[in-house]
């Protein structure tokens, strides 16, 4: 919340020059974002080029709507709503997204893996968080889990779980009751448990 | 299976740290008593540990650029603001709907003269014919040269020296069949003349000598409807002259006014007489036939419709 707090004030000064035409400013804020936002993208539709296209349409929209910028929410919160509903509309399109991402398709999972991850669920040692990452094979099977999720809860765990938004943030980008994110957030994992402790048989 | 979905959420607001101390408390001892519901929480915390540990990916390096291509593709085009090109697109259609109401309204008024060029010859014989009713003299006469006909009543003291001056004028200008005499009762009636303009011209010429010596001179023409009091020799050739009923009536209406005006003004008789001299003055004199030989008659000369006009000479003795 805290570094959320701080970007908005710079983002407040950044939007404000965009607005007059300062291409700089402009600049500094799709470089600011570009990550972060190509990121969540990327995790929501688990395709490569897909994602850059999308993350690319995002700051064209935001550019061009920024005078409409009212505001009344962070600039980041607001730059969200706009990459998520693009990504969220362009999933709709694509019925069959899950199986045709790339990642989630190319990947075949082994016996080791399947074992690692059901170790890992049930381990009641706390594991190093630093090791997982370094578990390509684990995190495939992770996006695997996430891209079998509904489009609405994959979204919103992302938003929460791997952007780190807090729920008044998620409500904001989704434009959703606060009650809502948590109802939903608690759907989403309790799925995503589901279907990692189904894959890991 | 909904306790489940109460307990999950409980747990994952759990696991955000959004609940009450109160809440956290309850959750505590719940895990404690449950090793089921432990187990729960623990497979729920690694679920997140695991999709929060995936590796960020980065944006691809084209993106900046891409978007400023984009933006410049754009301005170029004359897209870049959404709302400008929405209020652009919303005059377009504006404008496309105006216009459209203005082709329907022309090509309404096209099929209507066309429809209506098709159907007025007989409308308009329809209303014609309506019109005879009341417009007969315009409508139903057909159309021919309009020839003057008037009537001149001269009033005079010595009716049988007027009668031997009109008779001399005539016998002078006239072709013979071009003016009868009526005799009532062995009285001498009114002369009708069936000539030319130009003879009639000149016999009114003839005339003027004796013009001042009838006590009133008064022009009846358009059937008696427009009269010419006082009128002179000049006025009646000028009114003769006209080309249409029209004209004739209005030219005689402002002689009538100026003849009146002329009788009420100091000195008249000096005008009238300046007036009826200057021609005098300016026309060379008559020759007058001294010998006793007669005047030989002219052949009958066909006068052409379009110059034919009629003139009734009334003599009325003054009383």
């Amino acid at each position: 919340m805290t570094q959320a707090a701080n970007i908005s004030i710079d983002d407040t000064v950044l939007v404000q020059k965009c607005r007059q035409g300062d291409s700089d400013a402009m600049e500094r804020l799709i470089i600011k974002y570009q990550n972060r936002i190509y990121n969540v993208i990327l995790k929501i539709c688990a395709n490569v080029d897909d994602a850059a296209e999308l993350t690319q349409e995002t700051f064209v929209k935001v550019i061009e709507n920024i005078d409409k910028f009212e505001s009344r929410s962070s600039f980041y919160t607001w730059a969200f709503r706009i990459a998520v509903n693009l990504t969220l509309n362009y999933c709709q399109r694509n019925i069959k997204l899950g199986y045709r991402s790339l990642d989630a398709q190319s990947y075949t999972d082994s016996d080791q893996t399947k074992h690692m991850l059901k170790e890992f669920l049930t381990d009641e040692d706390a594991p190093d968080p630093a090791a997982l990452a370094q578990n390509k094979e684990l995190c495939q099977l992770a996006i695997k889990a996430l891209m079998k999720l509904d489009d609405n809860q994959r979204a919103i765990v992302i938003l929460r779980d791997i952007e780190g938004m807090d729920y008044a943030q998620i409500a904001q980008v989704l434009e959703i009751e606060l009650g809502t994110v948590k109802s939903r957030l608690s759907r989403g994992r309790s799925a995503l448990r589901e279907i990692m402790e189904e894959i890991s048989k | 299976m909904k306790e489940n979905l109460n307990i999950d959420e409980l747990l994952s607001e759990f696991i955000d740290g959004q609940l009450s101390t109160r809440q956290q408390t309850e959750v505590k001892r719940l895990i404690q008593n449950d090793p089921e519901i432990a187990k729960r929480l623990r497979e729920l915390q690694r679920c997140k540990m695991l999709i929060g540990s995936l590796p960020a990916d980065e944006a691809p390096q084209s993106v900046l650029e891409d978007v400023k291509a984009t933006l410049e593709r754009k301005t170029l085009l004359g897209q870049h603001s959404g709302l400008h090109s929405e209020r652009q697109g919303a005059r377009y259609l504006l404008a496309r709907k105006v216009l459209t109401a203005a082709a329907m309204i022309g090509l309404v008024a096209v099929l209507a003269v066309l429809v209506y060029s098709i159907l007025a010859p007989e409308a308009a014989t329809e209303n014609t014919l309506a019109l005879k009713s009341w417009q007969s003299d315009i409508v139903i006469t057909p159309k021919k040269p309009t020839t003057f006909s008037g009537k001149l009543v001269l009033n005079t003291n010595n009716l049988s020296a007027a009668h031997a001056v009109i008779k001399r004028a005539i016998n002078d200008n006239l072709p013979s069949g071009q003016s009868t005499q009526t005799i009532l009762n062995g009285a001498e009636g009114p002369y009708v003349l069936n000539c030319s303009k130009e003879t009639l011209a000149a016999l009114l010429a003839d005339l003027e000598n004796v013009w001042d010596r009838f006590d009133s001179k008064t022009l009846f023409i358009d059937a008696d409807k427009t009269t010419v009091n006082n009128v002179t020799t000049r006025q009646i050739t000028e009114i003769a002259h006209q080309t249409s009923l029209k004209n004739r009536v209005k030219i005689a209406k402002d002689f009538a006014a100026s003849n009146s005006m002329t009788q009420q003004i100091p000195g008249k008789e000096v005008f009238a007489t300046l007036e009826n001299t200057k021609p005098q003055l300016m026309t060379p004199p008559k020759p007058v036939l001294t010998s006793s030989e007669k005047k030989t008659k002219e052949p009958v000369a066909l006068v052409p419709d379009e110059q034919k006009i009629q003139l009734t000479i009334v003599l009325t003795h003054n009383q």
